[in-house]
């Protein structure tokens, strides 16, 4: 059974408590920062109490949020199996679970993503799993952060190295599409090397053995 | 230079399910791989390199000892070990060209139409990325590298010029040059 961690940070913006394995329920006691879903150049699906909701209450995920004072969440940190339909749902046995996470507009300078991606991916139970992180550079806040798509991609690889993943290639359509996205992932400790063959494979939409 | 991040080695699968290993070309560990990879090439395919392969003492001066601040080439290996494929960054030094690279890729005989060059130009592009390098030239001879420019086409490198009569086959025949380049995007304003 997968253990709770919660972390008190110290922040600029007043004191932030991270939590994981947020349930549904708790979910309803509490708001949602208006800098969540705000980006330069796409609208965010998880934009609402609902489909936060709606994330917590899948069996194998662990929704983590960063709550401000008043119980506003500022952030949030997801791993959960890839959405049915996607190539990376065609994984036997059915260990890739992607993992992605926003902080609200005016809280994404203060390093919160670091410390709930720690949370996040070194559980213990993720050394069975391979982890994967989907970067599309359309959805990278530019005009915010002021950094162009390089910096900001360079952070993001910068953030996940020290946590085991690395950049693999993979002709997947959606990732092709720009030489700037990004396609990374961690193999946990207990994966097997015929395993590993198969993420390769599926890396290049081949799904046989 | 900062190729920590690519990620090397890097697992690819061919068409025919094949797999093979992409990695920084070693000059000491790979010299007798190379050798042989070049070996395998016909007086055709050599003939359009830009260096005479059939010469190990070319390969050693050009390919293995060459400054590799400059020339990053990446070498695709079979299970057996067999260099299979090769692709080359061309740098400039950090002037004027700094941000621009040249990119050239060579696919053993037996390893064509698998997507091996497709493939490597794919990993030769993300390296750039990884480089902060801002543009990709490429350039080829029309007639006679017409697949790899229907592959750069697909990897989104337009023609940006074609110099007329520029190379000649073994017989005296002219080919014009297609010169294809690719650019990195920065912003969103680029796209």
């Amino acid at each position: 059974m997968p253990q709770r961690q919660t972390k008190r940070m110290d922040t600029p913006k007043g004191p932030v408590e991270l939590i994981t394995y947020v349930t549904p329920q708790e979910i309803e006691n509490w708001t949602l920062d208006k800098g969540i879903g705000q980006f330069s150049s796409y609208r965010s699906l998880l934009t609402s109490r609902e489909s936060l909701a709606n994330i917590a209450a899948i069996p194998e995920a662990n929704l983590c949020l960063a709550l401000a004072e008043g119980g506003k969440v500022v952030g949030f940190c997801v791993r959960r199996p890839p959405q049915p339909g996607e190539r990376w749902s065609e994984m036997h046995p059915p260990i890739l679970h992607e993992v992605f996470g926003e902080n609200a507009r005016g809280w994404r300078d203060i390093k919160l993503m670091k410390p709930m991606l720690q949370m996040v991916v070194l559980e213990p139970d993720n050394e069975d799993r391979i982890i994967y992180i989907v970067g599309y550079s359309w959805h990278w806040d530019l005009d915010y952060t002021k950094k162009d798509v390089h910096a900001y991609r360079d952070t993001i690889i910068h953030l996940l190295q020290p946590l085991g993943f690395r950049q693999y290639p993979t002709n997947e359509p959606n990732v092709s599409l720009r030489s700037e996205n990004l396609f990374m992932a961690r193999i946990g400790e207990r994966i097997e090397k015929p395993i590993k063959k198969r993420f390769t494979n599926l890396l290049f939409g081949i799904t046989d053995d | 230079m900062e190729t920590s991040k690519h990620g090397y080695p890097r697992p690819l699968i061919l068409k025919n399910g094949e797999e093979v290993w992409l990695r920084l070309l070693d000059p000491v560990e790979d010299e007798q791989r190379i050798f042989e990879f070049y070996e395998q090439l016909s007086e055709d395919d050599r003939w359009y390199l830009w260096h005479d392969v059939s010469d190990e003492k070319v390969i050693r001066e050009c390919i293995l000892n060459c400054d590799h601040r400059l020339v990053l080439p990446v070498v695709a290996l079979n299970e057996k070990e067999d260099i299979v494929g090769k692709g080359t960054i061309y740098r400039h030094f950090p002037g004027a060209r700094g941000h621009i690279t040249r990119v050239r890729v060579v696919v053993a005989p037996p390893y064509r139409n698998q997507r091996l060059g497709t493939y490597l130009l794919m990993d030769l592009i993300q390296l750039s990325v990884n480089l902060g390098l801002k543009m990709i030239v490429a350039e080829f001879i029309k007639g006679a590298e017409d697949s790899a420019i229907r592959a750069a086409r697909k990897l989104d490198f337009f023609e940006q010029a074609a110099i007329p009569d520029y190379a000649k086959d073994r017989r005296g025949n002219n080919y014009d040059l297609a010169i294809m380049v690719k650019r990195i995007h920065s912003g969103y304003d680029d796209f």
